[in-house]
């Protein structure tokens, strides 16, 4: 099992390479002046592209760019995002926090719920509460990510007022940048606990509803329909039937004997669904205008933000692989006959 | 003597197609037989024949559309929830598929272990290896899971674990069809041993005669949800009245098998 794990966690750089490689031959087929272009900050400066580009090596084979690129990475230094206005590393520690509370919270969303719903509807099998179940599912399916989150806006935001976009209201920011609010993570809902601070904690609750849903929506909604039918695989085997025999209360048949069972293949999917989720940040936090590494990497890829791409489908890169590999510690724990190797 | 299992009068349909409206199928038509305490019954018929739904019925795995079940004097459907559980530690269990009947996540002590605890008892380590030798596997296989044996070492496991609380009854629905003949031998006389050792009845669940002969006093052969022919076991093998009984025996006499009865 630990060696499983070092031996996934040594594919991490692979990866990494892997991804970059590709990016960066992309970023290539831009003209070395166009990328010169991003070096300048006035326009008065234009005179010197030939220097600029002479300067970083622009006009050099691709290989020995990328080996240029490397190296630095290797050291920490990601470049200068344009489009954040900082460091790429600085970018990435303002952005990903916000993000990963999102991504957790939908994530959170998708698992408890997303089970619990499927087991009820596969226990309650066609009854009026799993029509319903499975209605709303193929709503779930059906709804586009950025439509129903528009439409959220519009309901929650526009007509009610009780949901707001952003990360946090004004107030919350004024105490959050205030002297006396400490940073520990950078996780606001951690950090606000950590501070006693429950305002910040309740705010920052608060906006994260709409896109967490927002987000969720499409696994959350394949999550019910695969663990409806895990479920009613194996209520319907002979150990759950025996277990019944026996005498034991119904809840217990059904949470401990099939439930556990049943979520074996959901939890394999709940490693890829992860991985989706972080996909989908990139139209939700634009949607909610939520500051996370999403929407920046849009920012990035409007304004050509060349650094902050690669900075971005790294940081994406690492968490594909830790999800993955989360996916399947969760998986030996709950299936006794898979013993990673 | 006295009765141990009698059904009454028992008629059971499913619905089946979707919620807005399915067809119901009859899969029990008035089926009545009782029997004593120590007799064995077999219960044989082609696939599709019901025996499968009597075995949850006398199991009170589900209730019947009407009629009774009568264990020990005691009508299985109008227990309450506490008398029910009572009544579970008297009839037990064995399944035909010994890769279903497991749960795959327990250990062979979990899965020995839960009647007693269920039953609010203590599980105590010297009575779960007695129950492994006593079906003939080591004693060492308490700490494995279920997937690390063989389909007839499970079927083992699934029969300890329908002895731990003791059974009047033991419901077998074809517990021999999904193993091979060597191993089906082996498990036949494991039946037969137990049946010895504990005093139990059985209700041995059937489309094979010459098991059912091995194992039961007497033989109900059901068809299309009906009872078309009941008796010694003798009788009705060697000399079947009613046609399903005959085509029953037909289809495996030329294996060879059968010992009596006209080809």
């Amino acid at each position: 099992m630990f060696k499983y794990i070092l031996r996934r966690l040594f594919m991490l750089p692979l990866v990494m390479i892997g991804v970059t490689f590709f990016l960066f031959f992309l970023t290539q087929r831009l003209s070395p002046e166009m990328r010169a272009s991003l070096y300048i900050q006035d326009p008065r400066q234009m005179g010197s592209l030939e220097e600029v580009i002479q300067k970083y090596g622009l006009n050099d084979p691709m290989p020995v760019q990328y080996v240029r690129w490397l190296k630095k990475a290797a050291k920490g230094d990601l470049g200068y995002s344009e489009s954040a206005n900082m460091p790429v590393i600085s970018a990435l520690k303002a952005y990903l926090p916000a993000t990963g509370q999102l991504a957790v919270a939908a994530m959170v969303l998708v698992v408890f719920f997303g089970l619990w719903l499927g087991i009820v509807s596969a226990v309650k099998k066609e009854s009026i509460t799993d029509n319903l179940i499975r209605l709303g599912v193929l709503a779930g399916f059906s709804l586009p990510i950025f439509v129903l989150g528009l439409l959220l806006l519009m309901v929650f935001y526009g007509k009610l007022g009780w949901f707001a976009p952003g990360e946090y209201s004004f107030s919350a920011d004024m105490i959050i940048h205030s002297a006396n609010f400490k940073t520990y993570t950078g996780l606001l809902l951690i950090d606000s606990l950590l501070n006693l601070n429950f305002y910040v904690f309740f705010d920052v609750l608060k906006h994260l509803v709409l896109p967490a849903v927002t987000l969720c929506i499409g696994s959350f909604a394949l999550m019910v329909r695969v663990m409806r039918s895990s479920m009613l695989e194996e209520l319907g085997k002979d150990y759950v039937r025996s277990a019944r025999a026996r005498g034991l209360s119904n809840w217990r048949v059904i949470y401990k004997h099939a439930g556990l069972n049943a979520m074996i293949p959901a939890v394999t999917l709940a490693g890829i669904q992860f991985i989706r989720l972080l996909g989908g940040t990139v139209i939700v936090e634009t949607v909610f205008d939520y500051p996370g590494i999403g929407r920046w990497g849009v920012a990035c890829a409007q304004q050509l933000d060349i650094a902050g791409i690669m900075g971005f489908s790294l940081m994406v890169a690492v968490l594909f692989v830790l999800g993955n590999l989360a996916a399947d510690i969760l998986y030996t724990a709950l299936d006794p006959r898979i013993r990673l190797k | 003597m006295t009765e141990l299992l009698r059904v009454e009068n028992i008629n059971k349909s499913y619905v089946s197609g979707s919620a807005w409206g399915g067809i119901k199928t009859q899969v029990l038509k008035n089926i009545n037989f009782a029997f004593n305490k120590g007799e064995s019954y077999g219960l044989l018929g082609p696939s599709g024949c019901g025996k499968s739904t009597l075995a949850r019925l006398i199991l009170a795995l589900e209730k019947p559309d009407s009629g009774k079940i009568f264990i020990e004097g005691q009508d299985i459907f109008s227990l309450n929830s506490k008398e029910l559980k009572q009544l579970r530690k008297k009839v037990q269990p064995v399944f035909q598929d010994p890769y279903a009947s497991l749960n795959p996540r327990m250990t062979i002590e979990e899965v020995l272990s839960e009647p007693f605890i269920i039953h609010e008892e203590k599980p105590v380590n010297t009575v779960l290896k007695k129950l492994l030798s006593q079906v003939g596997l080591a004693e060492t296989s308490l700490e494995k899971y279920p997937h690390e044996f063989s389909g007839g070492q499970r079927q083992r496991i699934a029969i300890a674990r329908a002895l731990t609380l003791n059974p009047k009854l033991i419901v077998a629905d074809e517990p021999l069809s999904s193993l091979d003949v060597s191993v089906q031998a082996q498990i036949l006389n494991l039946f037969a041993d137990i049946k010895e050792e504990y005093g139990l009845s059985l209700v041995f669940i059937s489309h094979d005669f010459a098991l059912s002969k091995f194992l039961c006093t007497r033989v109900v052969v059901m068809d299309k949800g009906t009872i078309a022919e009941e008796g010694p076991a003798e009788n009705v093998i060697l000399h079947p009245q009613s046609t399903a009984a005959q085509t029953l025996l037909k289809a495996v006499l030329p294996l060879g098998i059968q010992g009596g009865g006209n080809v």
